[in-house]
This record gives structure tokens, sequence and C-alpha cells, in this order.
């Protein structure tokens, strides 16, 4: 895949934006720049959860997956992303990259959360 | 007399602490303390749904009832121990005269019993050794629920010294400060083994309510990171039981930071860190986003 593809992107984030524009029908996505990570942005192309009244802006969070190396998502970064996104934002999508380019996609909220309705 | 408190029995090696008395199993439930009945019939252990008292408590449940002051430990073993060391002669001999003493007065009342029923049918008879064979075989031995020798007052100072091994032998003080903060935000805590969380959380009485939460045990705020295939799998686990998966650790450091700035010398003591300082915890709640 070529750069001009990517927007410019290298690596992970280029692999989950991709996912989430292509596969995932996302729009809208782009790069928020954080301290020391990159995070993306977008609506996905249905609610996250029923408990939400309309489709929002999602913050998603690319990690990658090694079984043998730490992921280095403590959970003070966890907090520190959280502390550089918009305070209205409590939750944000840990979007996880397999080697074999799969993503799934876990959704963490900030405290405590009650399961989402069906 | 019924003691204001509830009472805790602990052995001060295994650190398991049991609720004996059903009264104080409905009161700590009141206080969203669930347990675990674990007593059973020895000739029937396996039926399990018919288990009762004593309760199981969680380490947790327990030092969180006696340092909110609902309750307080009882060290059975130590004051097993101590009590049957102080014994004297002159006591056994005490209890066996107060036990013949009341079996001498069922034995005159039986007899005075007898005597009655005779003397309705008109008639007088000698005792017979069948007769009193029979009177024997009627006497209730009475079964006390306490034992006479620890009924006495418990030793006064033991209750800190042993809470304070208690804690630093077996509670894992992250855990607790994780458990105290879900307790403050009014969830009933059950262990959570069924789920391989420490805890599993409920918004009320389970009896009323499903599970909100998978808690898992308390990882280092600072230097612990998320394994990610755990993340995956409770996530997964979590969403096809209806439950968020927690993780949470404890911010120790801004604790110490603000004991610092008020030049405190920071306790060395588990214990004491759990009086003096309270250190904010960071929970984030995890589930599957229902896609990828």
């Amino acid at each position: 895949m070529s750069v001009s593809y990517n927007g410019g992107l290298t690596g992970l984030t280029a692999l989950v934006r991709n996912n989430l524009v292509h596969y995932q029908q996302w729009s809208d996505v782009e790069v928020v720049p954080l301290r020391d990570r990159e995070a993306l942005r977008g609506r996905p192309a249905q609610k996250l959860s029923n408990d939400d009244e309309e489709i929002g802006v999602e913050y998603v969070l690319p990690v990658e997956l090694s079984q043998y190396r730490s992921s280095g998502v403590t959970l003070e970064a966890l907090d520190k992303v959280f502390s550089q996104l918009p305070a209205s934002c409590k939750r944000v999508v840990l979007a996880i990259s397999s080697d074999d380019g799969t993503v799934v996609y876990y959704t963490v909220y900030q405290g405590l959360q009650r399961p989402r309705k069906n | 007399m019924p003691h204001t408190k509830v009472a805790i029995s602990l052995n001060s090696k295994t650190g398991v602490p049991l609720v004996f008395d059903l009264d104080d199993v409905r009161r700590i439930r009141g206080l969203g303390v669930l347990g675990t009945l674990c007593g059973s019939l020895p000739t029937a252990a396996q039926q399990n749904l018919f288990l009762t008292v004593p309760l199981r408590l969680m380490l947790e449940d327990a030092v969180w009832l006696v340092l909110s002051g609902h309750a307080y430990f009882s060290f059975d073993d130590k004051l097993l121990v101590q009590a049957a060391g102080s014994l004297t002669a002159a006591e056994v001999c005490r209890w066996r005269q107060d036990t013949e003493r009341g079996l001498e007065q069922q034995r005159e009342l039986r007899r005075r019993e007898q005597q009655l029923k005779l003397a309705a049918l008109h008639r007088t008879a000698d005792e017979t050794d069948t007769q009193r064979r029979l009177l024997e075989q009627s006497l209730f031995l009475e079964t006390e629920n306490c034992s006479k020798m620890i009924a006495a007052a418990e030793p006064a100072g033991l209750q800190l010294a042993i809470l304070r091994e208690m804690v630093a032998q077996h509670l894992d003080l992250g855990n607790y400060l994780i458990y105290r903060y879900l307790r403050e935000e009014q969830y009933f805590l059950s262990a959570g083994g069924r789920f391989g969380a420490r805890y599993v959380a409920y918004p009320g009485d389970p009896l009323r309510y499903h599970s909100h939460m998978a808690v898992q045990p308390a990882m280092d705020y600072y230097n612990e990171s998320l394994d990610l295939l755990h993340v995956v799998g409770g996530g997964r686990l979590g969403t096809g039981v209806k439950k968020l998966w927690v993780v949470g650790g404890v911010r120790y450091r801004e604790a110490e930071a603000a004991a610092t700035a008020e030049e405190q010398i920071p306790p060395p003591d588990t214990l004491d860190r759990l009086l003096a300082t309270s250190p904010p915890v960071s929970v984030f709640s995890i589930e599957w986003s229902g896609f990828g």
C-alpha cells in the first residue's frame, strides 16, 4: 500500500484508519495527535451503544497486540489519554491490531459504567 | 447479652473470616456484605444447595466491616489457647458440679411427675431399677452454643495488634482500595472467581439485580501494562454475560505527594497507610465495541 493512500500516515495509525474507513464505514476519520501517541477521531456508521441518543464523534486509540511484548498501555497512560481529549469524552475505543492486520475494537470507559441495553 | 457489633471469627493462621450468628448475617447483608454460606452437615457435605452458617467473608469484607466500626474480630484460636492455658482444676470441677446440679433438677422433676401420675391412678409403687433407667434416659443433656472457656470477655489490646498482623499477612492493599471505592459507589461485591475476576459487582442485592461488572485484581497504576489478550478475552466474556470488565489501580504517588507536602513521614505499615491516607484509585470499564 503506497503512502498516498494512507494520507501520509504510517504503520499502526494507517492500518486502523483504513480499517475504520473502508471496513467499518466510519466517516470524517482524522488523526488526533496526542503528546506521546496518536489517536483517531471519526463518526461510526451505527450507534456504538443503544444508550446513546445519536451517533456522535468517537475517539479511537490504536494499539498493537503482541503476545510477548508489553502493550505499553498502563492505567496511567489511559488517564493521560483521557486528560488530552475533550472533557465530554467519557470513552475511547481501543483498536487492537494484531500482526496479521486484523483489528478488534474494545470500548474503554473512564470510571464505572453499567452494561449497555440490548 | 447481644453484642452491638457483629462478631467475625478469624483463625489467625488461615485468615478465613467467618460469621456464625444468623442475625449477624442478616445485619451485614443489610450493609451490602454478601459472603458465602459454607456450613454443611459433615455426613452430607455434597448437599451444597442447603448450606448454612457459617458465612465465609472475603478478607476485604471483614476488614471493611471492622474498620468502619460495624464488626469486631474474634480470634478463636488465640482465645482458646489463652483460655485453655488459664484453666484451673477448680473451674473444671465447678462446671461438672453445675452440670450435675442441672441433671438432678431434671430427675427431681421427673420423679414428681411420676408420683402425680400414680396418685391420679390411686396407686403407689416403689421405684424399680427399670424405672430408674428409664428416668435416666429421659434426661436432656444440653449442648451450649458457646464454649464456657471463651464465654469470658475478650482480652483488650488484642484487636488492633492482630488486625495489623492480618492485614500485613493476607490483605492486598491495592485490592482493598478498589474494593472500598466500589463500596463507596454503592456496589455490592461478591467473590468473582466464576468470571475470572477478583470481585463481581452488583448495583444492589444480588437477589434483585443482575451483576454489572467483573472487577479484576488491582494493577500497578504506573508500571503494569494492560495485557491486551486479557482485554480481548475479558471483554468478550463480559459482553457474553452482560458485564463490563473493570480494571483499576491505585494512584499511590498522589497520596504520597500530598503527605510530603504536609511534611508528614509516610506511615510504614500497611494498616497505618490504610488508615492515614486515602490514595485515589482509577478504574476503567471495558467492553467489546460491537464491531470488529
